[in-house]
């Protein structure tokens, strides 16, 4: 056989089809959008959802809430509800709903009616009502709102008539609202669940989502993709898009390929070695907006030697804040000085920061009675955050330091489950964590994390417990005067910055790299992204 | 004392020195093997040689281009990494971690794969067609997937990285001589030596040993440079050697980010194991085929 | 040759049960998956009876059972491996054979020299250098994934390309272009070192051949240099490449799964290793049995089919037997 020969007629064929190609891709691509995301999901439904990966691919996309807020404005918005009126005493909150709002109609359901106050009814009762048929089907249980202890403040959900219901609080919350309206509390069908319970598939609802958002849900395959299509029967108006992929691409550097070569017309949290180079690529753009976010290093303050706040502080003086930001957010973060951004309306502008001195941490060691320092461990997550793009890198940074005071420090690296686990078994000494806004209240970063409540409730992993401190977040939340709130959320921040449960360690920027000829990403402030107005030109 | 040997009396080399002629004739072969020696020197010296500390993290130096950069120093010769960690020295400490320790492997894994199989070559009978079988079996499935899946069931670390490879490789070695002292025991010359009565420990020694050695060397040099690369892609996917270990793969796998702002922490390694494995391989080829000159 | 395959049928079902064992061992770390109670023996075999079942269990992450998933990612890297191992193949003998030609001389050295060389990259550096450089300075070539994702593609055997040609997407033909693109920078990269090997090996039998004594008659009876290499050099040495080639696919395989990090590439080798970072047993142990009893099954048959189609090689065993 003449090989050469065949090798001769092949290869050029080959380069010509695949030349003639190009063009054609176009067609497609037009009506579609791919979005390359660091991780996957690990639900369809942001009830049950721990990890902002999860939020940002489903809540936007699949689903409504009552109401949102604004990303620019920063004001509530109506959603599902088109109105809402709060009773003098502010006890009682009723929402008007929308009508003629469809759910999806997929291979897997197809809707009789329209959306409802039983939907509303079904969504909170799922979490709340530990007797709903769905109420367990959550392996996770449901973080967000056992850790803000919603079935704590509401007394009651009442169904007033299909187009109304009212919430009754127990207790005044300012805060109650903003929790409505999170990326967490969205609405799910009544109908789509009762159908589940006939077939016997109850489990399938939080992984064949139905929901009313501009997107309906088509495929999913682990680890690879999602693929979404328009809802043509949106409430509002529709997306602009057809289709709307999320690439699952853990690694950065084959993101930034997929971005470079478009494959991919958005980009994820661009590694932040990355930025300077991105900018300076003429078909690819980055936008940079602040985060409400803080990445901190915390310890187990029920643990010895972390249980004594001055070995606390003696190791934020080991942290040198410039550094970090240099080596490990590349100058893609700010300084922080408290647990709150500085974009927070309560943020505390007066906090003195612990300045990096190692002769003096080694001094405030040695008088707390460890003159030859102390073995510990830090857990740092592998993959990369919004907060903290490297957190390895970062205790290994924080490690070096440490190693200089006489203490050594040993660096265990955690997928988030693993790592969970772990800070539910409380076997660790300290860990490198971070905290993504869910709304615009600052109760939101107090209550979840370092309240005495959230030990039991498992999101409070510091075991710290300070009743000071929680009478100031409780007292913040039924007040209603502003200067009030802010003046007890200042020294809510003294406390923290004092007793030093957590080292705030920065603020991140928030980035997308996209191709030039993306418009209309909106995202916000507090994890979320959302392609409803995108468009390609 | 005087040489009384007065006689133009032709010297006959023995293969040895036949091997070394062929060998030194050969000026590729020559430089390979003097690198060689250069990179036995380096792993020896390594941490004499080092200027800095491989571990010592300079928050004031982060990724210091190389010292023919415009920006680079010559203290910091090949840069400093993305910690501020001087490359030169992260490169020299990690050739012990992967050459040394593939050395290391490749060592051991002769002594215990020819011990095995001499035995099973000069055994009958059951233990013979067992370990065949045995052998087989884990020679069908390349070392590098037989490691994964040991580190599978063991878990990801270097220690763990070193003894799944150590036990992929030992099967190339006894497979290999099992198959050359098997065929040279058929030999009539052994015959000869077995009807002067010579026992086990003397056939193999005087008989087989001599003419199994181009064997030994082919083997040891594939698996001292597969069990480099073997070692440096598990540190790379990130089943070996962990952070902040500076083995070659998992220098590597650190720096992928890099690769734009800072080109040198991810070319440098990769040169690293290539130049390595490139050197054992020219040596061992030109060896073999020295051995194979020598003995004719 | 009736006792040669039962020999290597023989074999095989070692190999499996040897694996099967470290399965179960693995399997039995799943809390809940198998019970622990009554006995070893009893249990291992209720293991292997639901193996044969094809049930591998359920991930731990997603609670889908392994075998679905095996399925979709398995061919995923084997339609990688294929086409690598057929351009290694492709490139390889044609090379090999001059250099086996000429042995000896400087053409035939640097040859040799260039395959060495290129024997020693480590495949995952080149693949990150590779997909860096197309990235940046040839972007209209795709250097990640298998098949731009707007195009929406059924799985049904899983190898993209058949799938992209039997779909009924209405730009099916335009997915199956885009699918070939998507594999040509990894297939390169994957077929390096395997080329220098099918060099070597080709180089080693085509100077073999080139000593027998028909070679010498074949040119004095005046047939040109062509005919002899199409009529009798390739035709003698093909056939003895067949056992290398068996192991080379291994090998192939073994490299993909490594480097499938590198290209974002959606097979095996990267949901494997995947699943050893979340220590997902279930995963692990399916991933493994189906990798290694497919290498081994692969090399059984490849040994097979040398025999039944290499005369000489067959005379060999019966002398044995």
């Amino acid at each position: 056989m003449h090989i050469l020969n065949l090798i001769k007629t092949i290869l050029p064929l080959t380069v010509i089809l695949l030349l003639t190609a190009c063009d054609e891709q176009t067609k497609i691509k037009q009506n579609g959008l791919s979005y390359c995301t660091e991780g996957s999901p690990s639900s369809f439904n942001p009830q049950t959802a721990t990890s902002n990966v999860t939020l940002d691919a489903t809540t936007s996309q699949l689903y409504d809430r009552l109401l949102f807020i604004d990303p620019n404005t920063q004001q509530f918005k109506a959603g599902l509800a088109i109105d809402w009126e709060i009773s003098a005493d502010r006890l009682s909150y009723r929402f008007f709903l929308r009508k003629d709002v469809r759910f999806h109609q997929t291979d897997y359901f197809t809707p009789t009616r329209t959306f409802n106050a039983d939907d509303v009814m079904f969504s909170f009762a799922r979490v709340l009502d530990k007797k709903n048929p769905y109420h367990d089907v959550s392996k996770d249980g449901y973080p967000f709102f056992e850790g803000i202890e919603l079935d704590q403040q509401i007394r009651s959900l009442v169904k007033i008539d299909d187009y109304t219901i009212e919430f009754n609080l127990v207790l005044p919350d300012s805060s109650f609202i903003a929790n409505l309206a999170s990326d967490f509390s969205v609405i799910l069908s009544a109908e789509y669940a009762d159908s589940l319970i006939a077939l016997n598939k109850k489990a399938d609802i939080d992984n064949l989502p139905i929901g009313t958002g501009p997107f309906k849900f088509k495929e999913y395959r682990t680890d690879n993709f999602i693929r979404y299509q328009r809802h043509d029967d949106y409430w509002g108006d529709n997306a602009k898009i057809e289709q709307l992929i999320f690439d699952i691409t853990p690694n950065s550097s084959s993101r930034l390929a997929k971005l470079l070569t478009q494959e991919c017309d958005i980009m994820a949290y661009p590694a932040a070695s990355q930025v300077a180079m991105i900018s300076e690529h003429d078909r690819v753009k980055i936008s940079v907006e602040t985060g409400l976010n803080v990445a901190y290093w915390a310890f187990n303050t029920e643990k010895a030697p972390f249980n004594n706040p001055k070995i606390r502080r003696a190791l934020a003086h080991t942290i040198n804040q410039d550094t970090l930001l240099q080596a490990v957010y590349y100058n893609t973060g700010v300084n922080a000085k408290s647990i709150l951004p500085p974009v927070s309306w309560a943020y505390n502008p007066y906090l003195k920061s612990y300045k990096y001195n190692l002769a003096y941490a080694r001094q405030l060691i040695t008088e707390a009675g460890y003159p030859n320092g102390f073995k510990m461990n830090i857990m740092a997550l592998k993959s990369s955050q919004v907060y903290n793009p490297d957190a390895v890198k970062m205790a290994e940074l924080i490690q070096s330091e440490l190693a200089q005071i006489g203490i050594e420090a040993k660096i265990i690296k955690y997928e988030w489950q693993l790592m969970e686990n772990k800070l539910q078994q409380g076997e660790y000494d300290s860990y490198l964590l971070g905290w993504v806004a869910d709304n615009n209240d600052p109760d939101n970063f107090f209550r979840f994390q370092l309240s005495c409540n959230a030990i039991n409730t498992g999101s409070n992993y510091t075991r710290w417990c300070n009743s000071e401190f929680d009478d100031l977040i409780n007292q913040a939340v039924t007040e209603t005067e502003y200067i009030e709130r802010v003046t007890l959320y200042y020294r809510a921040q003294e406390i923290i910055q004092q007793e030093l449960p957590l080292i705030p360690l920065a603020h991140s920027l928030r980035l997308h790299a996209y191709s030039s000829g993306i418009k209309g990403v909106e995202t916000t402030a507090f994890g979320g992204i959302n392609f409803i107005n995108t468009v390609r030109q | 004392m005087p040489n009384l040997n007065v006689f133009a009396d032709e010297h006959i080399l023995s293969p040895a020195e036949q091997t070394w002629k062929h060998y030194s004739s050969q000026q590729i072969a020559m430089a390979a093997l003097w690198a060689l020696g250069l990179l036995f020197f380096l792993l020896v010296f390594a941490p004499f040689i080092a200027p800095h500390e491989p571990d010592l993290r300079q928050a004031h130096l982060l990724l210091q281009p190389p010292s023919w950069d415009d920006k680079g120093t010559v203290d910091y010769f090949l840069g400093t990494d993305d910690l501020g960690r001087d490359v030169l020295s992260r490169l020299l400490y990690g050739l012990q971690l992967t050459f040394g320790n593939a050395l290391l492997i490749s060592f051991i894994a002769l002594i215990i794969g020819t011990t095995i199989g001499i035995t099973a070559a000069i055994s009958h009978g059951l233990l013979s067609s067992t370990l065949h079988h045995i052998m087989d079996t884990a020679l069908s499935i390349p070392s590098l997937l037989l490691a994964i899946i040991f580190i599978s069931v063991l878990g990801p670390g270097l220690d763990h990285s070193l003894l799944a490879i150590l036990l992929a490789s030992i099967p190339q070695f006894i497979r290999g001589v099992y198959l050359s002292v098997y065929q040279e025991l058929q030999k009539e010359y052994i015959i000869a030596l077995k009807l002067d009565g010579a026992n086990n420990y003397r056939i193999i020694r005087y008989g087989v040993f001599p003419n199994i050695i181009e064997t030994l060397v082919n083997l040891l040099t594939r698996a001292i440079s597969s069990a480099i690369i073997d070692i440096s892609a598990l540190g790379f996917l990130g089943l070996g050697a962990q952070r902040p270990l500076s083995e070659w793969g998992t220098m590597l796998s650190g720096a992928t980010d890099l690769v734009f702002i800072a080109p040198w922490t991810v070319v440098l390694p990769g040169l690293a194991i290539l130049v390595t494995i490139f050197i054992v391989n020219i040596v061992g080829e030109s060896l073999r085929q020295s051995i194979i000159a020598g003995i004719d | 040759m009736f006792f040669y395959i039962i020999r290597r049928i023989n074999l095989l079902v070692i190999t499996v049960t040897a694996l099967t064992v470290i399965g179960f061992f693995l399997r039995s770390r799943v809390a809940g998956d198998l019970a622990l109670e009554g006995n070893l023996f009893s249990n291992y075999f209720d293991y292997l009876m639901a193996i044969v079942q094809g049930d591998l269990g359920v991930t731990s992450g997603t609670g889908q059972p392994v075998l679905d998933e095996i399925l979709i990612v398995f061919p995923a890297t084997l339609e990688l491996c294929f086409s690598a191992f057929i351009l290694s193949i492709a490139v390889g003998v044609p090379i090999g054979t001059i250099a086996g030609m000429q042995r000896g001389s400087s053409l035939d050295s640097t040859i040799m020299g260039i395959s060495l060389f290129i024997f020693s990259i480590p495949v995952f550096w080149l693949a990150s250098l590779v997909m860096m450089y197309f990235a940046l300075n040839w972007n209209w070539l795709p250097v990640t994934g298998r098949l731009n994702l707007l195009y929406e593609i059924d799985s049904v055997t899983g190898f993209m390309l058949i799938d992209t040609l039997i779909s009924d997407n209405p730009h099916s033909q335009d997915a199956f272009y885009d699918a070939l693109k998507h594999l040509l920078l990894p297939t390169i990269v994957l077929a390096t070192v395997p080329t220098t090997e099918v060099i070597r090996q080709m180089r080693n039998h085509v100077s073999d051949v080139m000593k027998q004594k028909y070679i010498k008659a074949a040119a004095s009876k005046g047939l040109s240099k062509t005919e002899i290499i199409m009529r009798h050099v390739l035709r003698n040495a093909i056939p003895n490449m067949i056992p290398h080639l068996g192991l080379q696919f291994s090998t192939v395989l073994t490299t993909a799964m490594v480097t499938e990090a590198v290209f974002s590439w959606p097979g095996i080798g990267r949901w494997l290793i995947n699943s050893i970072y979340q220590q997902d047993h279930a995963a692990i142990q399916g991933g493994m049995l189906t990798v290694a009893i497919f290498v081994v099954t692969a090399n059984v048959l490849t040994e097979i089919l040398t025999v039944v189609i290499n005369p000489i090689r067959r005379k060999e065993l019966y002398a044995q037997s």
